[in-house]
Formats: structure tokens, C-alpha cells, sequence
């Protein structure tokens, strides 16, 4: 919002996984944006491909089964899709950077934190000296509030949630414009969630990133998220601001089924109430809207037509039933 | 250029904490300490006895005599002294076991690592002419390829590197497939490190354990694929002192002069071990997941 010009653009993405006897439709055109210095929220159940996104945008998709077979990134008037291996490792790390769902597992075991984060600088600026390259991994370890001192230490000896530290000092090594942070807390606990939840915001605010927050949790989104989008199916079901969301009460269908699953503090209801179904099966998905064998309000037309995105304001909305709702075209 | 700058310092201090684990463990230090006096030993074979006239010049009179402070390991059945035979044999073991598997590891490691990485059609042909080779048993191998290169020291020692390559082909690449499908490296690559960082700095470092309880294990093996060509004709050739062509020609006196049996196959059992306990202990002491 800041700025006219998105940071990042996403246009009618198609990824397919193909296997021996198979092709996963894990992206059916994707399209969305994130301006300079907003957080946009990914959201989705498993499998709804939101990590494909996020590897799609990296370059990093299995290289001989992941396939983008159509659509558009561009990165700072960059065309991500048509760069070279080389150009890309460029950008990597140093413009955007990605943030690994498991601390456990996304730090290399037999290298010391401070190595690991001297990597990422030296990769990206070479032209440091050592002491330099030095004073700036102590500063970055500090600053995500690990003490300088503890730089010469191994993985396995921090805590889960001072891992997932070090994997932000990782990927903010370098200042990067966008970082991707993909289920960045599912693997630490709730109270530890908050801290490096407030910690990964405040880090946004001062050095002035953009941010894609993937993960399945409304709280999250909630938290920290500027605009929303909601993925089903490797579809963007709903897209919108985060008053769209969060203030106004009109949804897609599945949205709603994703906060009616979100225990509230103020109803006296005594179940929660969860979508019906699960998702669909990528190698065969549904014709029409691909929501519509879970839809609780499923119409003859969602059986037959994949509903067009409609707009209204900000709010954009891919579902049949919104064609009857003032304002949306 | 630039990589080696970076990397001195950093590879010094590895260097000293694996040193400091490595001298905690007992047996590992053991089997240091034998794997240096064998090294020795083979470096200065000569000057601790001459070949010419110790190792293969005979002396019918004094053949086959026990232990004694002029033999300390006694003599065998052609009067040769088997203490200076077992010193200088412990050139052609060391040779055999140490140059051949480092050379095998370097070309099977290679290639394994390369088809673990790239995957597809490289994997596809280096791993289906490496299971063509092993088909056919080591000694077999190596035996036609002497048959082909003909008899010497050289052709022996490719022969027996060759015998090696598969295997470590095969292991290698599936330490390498259990690594690269690990989440750091794909952490790497999305920190935009290259395809050779990531191999050299993340990948190979986090499989050294593992690829040197292999090479201790097969240096041992090389040693006796060396011994076992000597046996039937096809390796080193008398009058030369090679550990495995000593004990074929022992054979024969087990019963009535054990020793010329004992101190060859000692040397072998012995320098084996040595290597493998001190594989052992590295393993351990280069994984910073196992010190405290």
C-alpha cells in the first residue's frame, strides 16, 4: 500500500508434479501481490499448495518432478521464471529468503550457528574482511536475541525455538526485500510461537521486508497479516485486505469452514465445527468449483462451472454464490 | 580461491576439536598410535633393514629359527629374517590398502555423489554400470584385469582400485540421497549457495563419518584383495615381502614353526584393526552430535 508498484507478482501460476503414473495439479493458476513492506498471508489446509508457492517463487521446485507449466513472478520488474540457475542463486538469499517449517531439521548439524549465518553473508557479500563479515553475524545473532557468545555452538545445542531464531538470522543475514516464512511456528510450541512471532514483526518493521506468512493458522494471520489470501486446492478462493477478513463477515464458503474450526472465547457453543471432507485428490480433481463436494451451500452451477474471481473493492472472491451479493462483479 | 581463504580458518578449528574428542577415546588413540609406527615402519624400511641383503638374499643355514634377539620375529624356511620381510611388506600393505581405497573412494565417491545429486538420466547410467561391475565378484575383476594389464606393482594396484569403485559408488550415493533429501540442504539452496558449496560444505561434511568407517573398513579389505592375488601368483611376486604371498608360503609350517605363520598374519590382523578403530573413533569425533 505503501507504494503504487507490488513487490512481488504472482499471475495465473500452474504447477504440476508429475510421477510415473500421475500428475498432481498442485497449482491451478495462483495469482496474487505483495506491495513493499506488507505481510500477506497464505492460507490453507495441507496440501492446498502453499509451499509450492513459496518454492515456486524461490526456483526451487523438485527438479524432475515439479513443473511450472504456466504463468507469471516478477520480482521488482525481475521475471523470476525466465532467470538462469546462476542469476537466481543471486537472488536467493540475498532479495528473498525463506524461512523452513522445521528448525530441527533446516540447520546443517555439523556446522556452528555462527558458521552457518557467515555463510549466508559471505555467499551474498564477498567483499567483506573477515572481521567485518565477523561484527555482522554477532549484531544479526543479537538481534534476534540470541547472546553473541553462544555463535561457536552447534544446532542440537539450542531449544527448538532458539533454533528457529537462528534460522531467521539465516534468512535475514542478508536484508532481504522479501522473506517467505513458511509455517514458520508450527513446530514450537504455543508459548514460544508468540515470542518469535513478535520477534519476526518487529525485525519486519525495522528492516523494512515484505513478508509471505504461510501457515494454516487464522491467530497467525490474524496477527500479523496486512492482506490475505486463501488457498484451496491450488486455487486462490479468496483474496482481501485484513478488514476484509477479519472485520467484514462475508466469505468464501471454506472460509468460513476455516473459522467455524477456531475455538471462540466468547460463544457458549459446545462443538467447533469443522469443514465436512477433506481435500480433494490432486491427480483427479472435481470439475466446477473444486470446493464444491464439501460446500455446504453447493448449487447446481458449482457442480458445472469453476466460478470466475469477483471483485469488490480489495475483496476478491471465487465462488458462485457472491454473484448474488451487492457490490461484487 | 576465494573458497580456500574462507575456509583455513574455520577448517583449523575443526581440526582442533576433533583432535581434542578424538584423544579422549582409548582405542581410537590405540589404533592411532599403531597406524603411525606401521607408516613409519614402511617409510623407513631400509634404514631398519636392507633389502637386499636381509629381505631377499637367503641363508639356507639359518632357515626356520624361532625368536631370538638377532630375529626377533625368527626366520622362515629359506633362512630370511621375517622381522625386516614383515617391515618391508608393510610398504606394498599400506600401498595397497591406503593409495588403492583413497583412489577408489575418490572416483567411486565421485561419481556416487554425482548420482545422488543430479539424479535422472546420471544416476540412471553411472549407477547401472556400477551394479553391472559389481555382478561380478572382486577377486574375479581384478584377476582378468591383471590377466589384461599383465603382472607389476602398477597394474596391482589398478586392478585393485578398480575392484574397489562400485562399492564405494553404491555407498556413497546412498549416504549422499539420505543427506541431500534432508531440509538444511534445501535451506542451503534457498540461501542461494551453488550446487559445488553445497556438495563440498553441507553435504560431504555431514556424510564424513560415515565415509571413514567405509575407508577404514576397506582399507583392511584392499589389504587382503592385494593378499589374495599374491596368493594365487597374480599380485606381487617372489622373492618380495608382501604379507598375504608371506603367509600362502608359511602355510605349510603351521604345524611345526607356527611363527613364520604368526607375525605376517599379525601384521595383517594388527594394521586392520588399527584402521578400523581409528575410523571408529574419528567418525564419532568429527559428529558434533555425539561429543559431551
Amino acid at each position: 500500500m505503501k507504494e503504487k508498484r507490488p513487490l512481488l507478482t504472482v499471475s495465473d501460476l500452474n504447477v504440476v508434479y508429475t510421477s510415473a503414473n500421475a500428475v498432481v495439479h498442485a497449482l491451478n493458476g495462483v495469482s496474487f501481490s505483495i506491495g513493499r513492506q506488507e505481510t500477506l498471508g497464505l492460507v490453507g489446509e495441507t496440501g492446498a499448495g502453499k509451499t509450492t508457492t513459496a518454492l515456486s517463487i524461490l526456483g526451487l521446485l523438485p527438479e524432475h518432478t515439479g513443473q511450472i507449466r504456466g504463468g507469471k513472478i516478477v520480482f521488482d520488474d525481475l521475471s523470476l521464471l525466465e532467470l538462469s540457475d546462476v542469476e537466481m542463486q543471486a537472488i536467493r538469499g540475498k532479495r528473498i529468503s525463506m524461512i523452513f517449517q522445521d528448525p530441527m531439521t533446516s540447520l546443517n548439524p555439523v556446522m556452528t550457528i555462527g558458521e552457518q549465518i557467515e555463510e549466508a553473508l559471505y555467499l551474498h557479500h564477498s567483499g567483506l574482511t573477515a572481521d567485518k563479515l565477523k561484527a555482522r553475524v554477532n549484531e544479526i545473532i543479537e538481534l534476534v536475541g540470541i547472546g553473541s557468545e553462544r555463535r561457536h555452538e552447534y544446532p542440537h545445542q539450542f531449544s527448538g525455538g532458539m533454533k528457529q531464531r537462528v534460522v531467521i538470522a539465516i534468512a535475514l543475514a542478508c536484508s532481504p526485500e522479501l522473506l517467505i516464512a513458511d509455517e514458520p511456528t508450527t513446530a514450537l510450541d504455543v508459548t514460544i510461537q508468540a515470542q518469535v512471532l513478535n520477534m519476526m514483526e518487529e525485525l519486519k518493521q525495522r528492516l523494512e521486508m515484505s513478508m509471505i506468512m504461510i501457515t494454516h493458522d487464522l491467530g497467525i494471520v490474524a496477527k500479523t497479516c496486512d492482506t490475505v489470501a486463501v488457498l484451496y486446492a491450488g486455487e486462490i478462493v479468496e483474496f482481501g485486505t485484513f478488514n476484509d477478513f477479519f472485520i467484514n463477515k462475508l466469505h468464501h464458503p471454506y472460509t468460513n469452514g476455516l473459522f467455524g474450526s477456531i475455538p471462540d472465547i466468547y460463544s457458549e457453543e459446545e462443538r467447533l465445527h469443522p469443514i465436512e471432507g477433506i481435500l480433494p485428490d490432486p491427480t483427479d480433481l472435481p470439475g466446477g468449483c473444486k470446493f464444491h463436494p464439501r460446500c455446504p451451500r453447493v448449487r447446481d452451477i458449482c457442480r458445472r462451472q469453476n466460478p470466475e474471481s469477483l471483485r469488490s473493492g480489495s475483496h476478491a472472491v471465487k465462488c458462485h454464490l457472491f454473484k448474488e451479493v451487492k457490490g461484487y462483479e | 580461491m576465494e573458497l580456500a581463504r574462507k575456509s583455513r580458518p574455520k577448517a583449523r578449528t575443526l581440526l582442533a576439536e576433533t583432535w581434542q574428542r578424538l584423544s579422549k577415546n582409548k582405542a581410537a588413540m590405540a589404533g592411532l598410535i599403531f597406524v603411525i609406527i606401521i607408516t613409519l615402519l614402511a617409510l623407513f624400511a631400509d634404514i631398519v633393514a636392507d633389502y637386499g641383503t636381509k629381505v631377499i638374499q637367503t641363508h639356507p643355514l639359518e632357515r626356520l629359527q624361532r625368536p631370538s634377539l638377532q630375529h626377533p620375529f625368527g626366520t622362515d624356511d629359506m633362512g630370511r629374517d621375517l622381522f625386516a620381510r614383515v617391515v618391508h611388506g608393510a610398504r606394498y600393505s599400506l600401498a595397497f590398502g591406503i593409495v588403492c581405497t583413497l583412489a577408489a573412494m575418490a572416483i567411486g565417491g565421485a561419481l556416487g555423489a554425482a548420482a545422488a545429486f543430479f539424479g535422472g538420466a546420471v544416476e540412471a547410467v553411472i549407477m547401472f554400470i556400477a551394479d553391472t561391475i559389481s555382478c561380478i565378484p572382486g577377486t574375479l575383476l581384478s584377476l582378468s584385469l591383471m590377466a589384461v594389464l599383465g603382472p607389476g606393482l602398477k597394474n596391482l594396484m589398478i586392478a585393485i582400485t578398480f575392484g574397489g569403485i562400485p562399492i564405494f559408488t553404491r555407498i556413497i550415493r546412498s549416504i549422499v540421497l539420505g543427506i541431500v533429501r534432508q531440509e538444511y540442504i534445501e535451506a542451503a539452496r534457498a540461501a542461494g549457495v551453488s550446487n559445488l558449496r553445497t556438495i563440498f560444505l553441507h553435504v560431504l561434511p555431514n556424510a564424513i563419518g560415515l565415509i571413514i568407517v567405509n575407508f577404514t573398513m576397506n582399507v583392511a579389505g584392499r589389504i587382503m584383495a592385494a593378499s589374495a592375488l599374491s596368493y594365487i601368483g597374480m599380485g606381487i611376486q617372489p622373492p618380495a615381502p608382501e604379507w598375504g604371498a608371506m603367509l600362502t608360503d608359511a602355510l605349510k609350517f603351521l604345524r611345526t614353526d607356527p611363527h613364520v605363520v604368526i607375525f605376517p598374519g599379525m601384521a595383517i590382523v594388527i594394521t586392520a584393526l588399527s584402521f578400523n578403530l581409528l575410523g571408529d573413533g574419528l567418525s564419532e569425533a568429527l559428529d558434533p552430535r555425539l561429543r559431551d
